[in-house]
């Protein structure tokens, strides 16, 4: 009995569903308050798009099943899970980092956000200057050309 | 949240199409600087010429670290430079315009004599509130430090928890009076009389975290530690004759290197029965006592937390320890594992004391781990970690339990113990003493990790 392990559905916006153990739902602070005010076997989350829930629920199922090892998990478990976040954010690219980022955020994953808010870190550190960045992260400056130079003098030791 | 990115479109986005499509700038504020964190200082401020939406997100950031070597891009500091950098770090926290939580200030002697270190203490403490103040001179080309002179009660602030001072001279104490909402204080290479540092250490009456490594100008005092909420406690101090701990409650005690003879240094700590203490034997090995504890529901375990904390290595390089541990306590042992498992490089020497066997266990604590604690000890992975290696592993207050037996064999078997395992039995009847020697015999028979180890009773 005990072992029979309690399945959630979880529904994205565009009502693609996803059954998933109830551990892993608890690695979303916000998904396990809805889960506990509310016993309904199925929850729409209308804020995370199919594609995306997708990842989020790909993530969570990963580190929930190290966490349940815990006790016992030697340390290169903890080097396999970096390991394969390390593979999950390689693969991805920026536009699921950003709604990554919104999701982690709304679903209160600290852990995932963290892992995505690092991704785009070390984007934005690989660049040589502020031109580099921009044209990385599609960033179209609104700035006149006085108003940059401006912006640079403020600060000059950071635009070297 | 901001919603604005988490559209349906995000399905039919290529990367290349990003590209043309500013998708990081409808971020919220909040998740910007979530990003930003994750920067250096000055790369968190480079975002602010990317494009009128950024200007302003860098000042909200958490923590602030400048280094005065950074700003000017040189670590030789000519006076011109030195100011201009000076002016520079000023700027930035006048700039700054958010709570925070963190500053780390890395300056040249000049600012301590032309004020510049006064104003910016006062402005990072008393208008900012900043909680956590680091303040380092990195001069290099004077034999003494340069002194820090701020006015009394500079650390007194309700918000300041934490500070840290490196590399001054201190001729009075009066900067730390009133200090007693520190809660973490670290002073590295800090000279100063004996009276000062005790001075110093009797305001700061909630110290939890107390790290010093001092030296004092007149040979030969006597220092006194008597904070009674102290947890942790790193010492290396030089030209001192005596040291005095009064401190019940704590869990670490460190000790880098001590100029004085060891009767002259008392501890007194009942929680810290080592009998290892390698500091006073005339070895060089810093030396770390342990007493892991679990905290109370919700509440961080301050040892834990400091242990693995990755900018003590200094603490911990070829260096030896001593720690206490109830192996009936899963979180207990899984706190060692930690602590092993990160502990960079070889380690000279491990002394663990099974605390479980002198006192009545706490039944409601072993009752609702147990079950897990068995199939734990039941496991074949290397304890702590394939990597982690010991010259020696002393086991002291060894009463045979099952958990005791497995720990020791797991380490003779997978080699985790190079030289010698020295094992001290625990004081009890004669009829346990059999079973003890039983236990003791049956490891020697085990096959060995490592071929040469030998397993002694003592």
């Amino acid at each position: 009995m005990e072992n029979e392990k309690k399945m959630i559905t979880l529904k994205s916006s565009d009502d693609v569903t996803f059954e998933v153990e109830e551990a892993v739902v608890l690695e979303s602070q916000f998904l396990s308050h809805l889960v506990q005010d509310c016993p309904a076997p199925e929850h729409k989350i209308k804020e995370v798009t199919g594609k995306i829930l997708s990842k989020v629920v790909e993530y969570c199922e990963k580190h929930v099943v190290v966490v349940v090892d815990g006790g016992d998990s030697s340390s290169s478990s903890g080097d396999d899970l970096k390991k394969w976040d390390d593979k999950f954010i390689k693969e991805m690219d920026l536009s699921t980092v950003y709604d990554l980022i919104a999701a982690a955020n709304y679903l209160n994953i600290q852990a995932l956000l963290d892992l995505m808010c690092q991704r785009v870190a070390d984007v934005i550190t690989a660049c040589k200057d502020h031109k580099e960045i921009r044209e990385t992260l599609g960033i179209v400056s609104d700035y006149t050309a006085e108003e940059e130079a401006e912006v640079l003098k403020e600060n000059e030791w950071a635009f070297d | 949240m901001d919603r604005s990115i988490s559209s349906t479109k995000g399905e039919m986005v290529h990367v290349e199409v990003v590209n043309t499509d500013d998708w990081i700038s409808k971020i919220s504020n909040d998740l910007l600087l979530e990003i930003l964190s994750k920067l250096s200082t000055k790369e968190a401020i480079r975002t602010s010429v990317l494009s009128k939406r950024w200007v302003n997100v860098w000042k909200k950031t958490s923590q602030l670290c400048l280094d005065m070597r950074t700003i000017a891009n040189t670590t030789t500091l000519l006076p011109d430079v030195s100011h201009q950098a000076a002016k520079s770090v000023t700027n930035v926290i006048k700039d700054h315009c958010g709570r925070l939580e963190k500053c780390s200030i890395y300056h040249d002697s000049d600012q301590c004599v032309n004020g510049m270190l006064k104003f910016w203490v006062q402005l990072l403490v008393i208008v900012k509130h900043t909680k956590d103040l680091t303040l380092e001179n990195f001069s290099l080309n004077r034999k003494r430090n340069v002194t820090l002179d701020l006015p009394p009660r500079s650390f007194s602030h309700p918000s300041l928890t934490s500070l840290s001072l490196g590399r001054y001279k201190l001729e009075a104490p009066h900067a730390f009076s009133d200090g007693r909402n520190l809660k973490n204080l670290k002073l590295i290479g800090i000279s100063a009389e004996i009276e000062v540092f005790n001075a110093v250490l009797a305001s700061c009456t909630s110290l939890e975290v107390l790290a010093l490594k001092t030296s004092c100008i007149s040979k030969g005092g006597s220092l006194k530690i008597e904070n009674h909420n102290l947890k942790f406690l790193y010492l290396s101090c030089s030209r001192i004759k005596c040291i005095e701990v009064f401190s019940p409650s704590l869990d670490i005690l460190s000790i880098g290197s001590l100029s004085c003879e060891i009767e002259n240094v008392v501890i007194a700590s009942p929680r810290l029965h080592f009998n290892r203490n390698y500091w006073a034997t005339g070895k060089i090995f810093p030396h770390t006592s342990y007493y892991i504890s679990c905290p109370q529901q919700g509440e961080k375990s301050i040892g834990n937390e400091i242990m693995m904390n990755g900018s003590n290595v200094c603490m911990k390089m070829f260096a030896s320890m001593s720690v206490s541990v109830d192996l009936t306590n899963a979180k207990e042992v899984e706190m060692l594992k930690q602590v092993l498992a990160a502990w960079p490089g070889d380690m000279y020497e491990v002394e663990i004391l099974f605390k479980g066997n002198n006192a009545a266990r706490n039944e409601s604590e072993s009752s609702s781990v147990g079950y897990t604690q068995n199939t734990f000890w039941e496991d074949t992975k290397p304890f702590p970690s394939a990597k982690f290696r010991a010259y020696t592993v002393w086991l002291s207050n060894f009463s045979g339990s099952y958990e005791e037996f497995a720990l020791a064999s797991r380490m003779i078997t997978q080699g985790t113990v190079v030289r010698c395992m020295m094992i001290r039995p625990s004081s009890v009847s004669p009829a346990k003493k059999l079973e003890i020697e039983a236990a003791i015999a049956r490891l020697k028979e085990l096959p060995k990790g490592d071929e040469d180890l030998a397993i002694v009773k003592f």
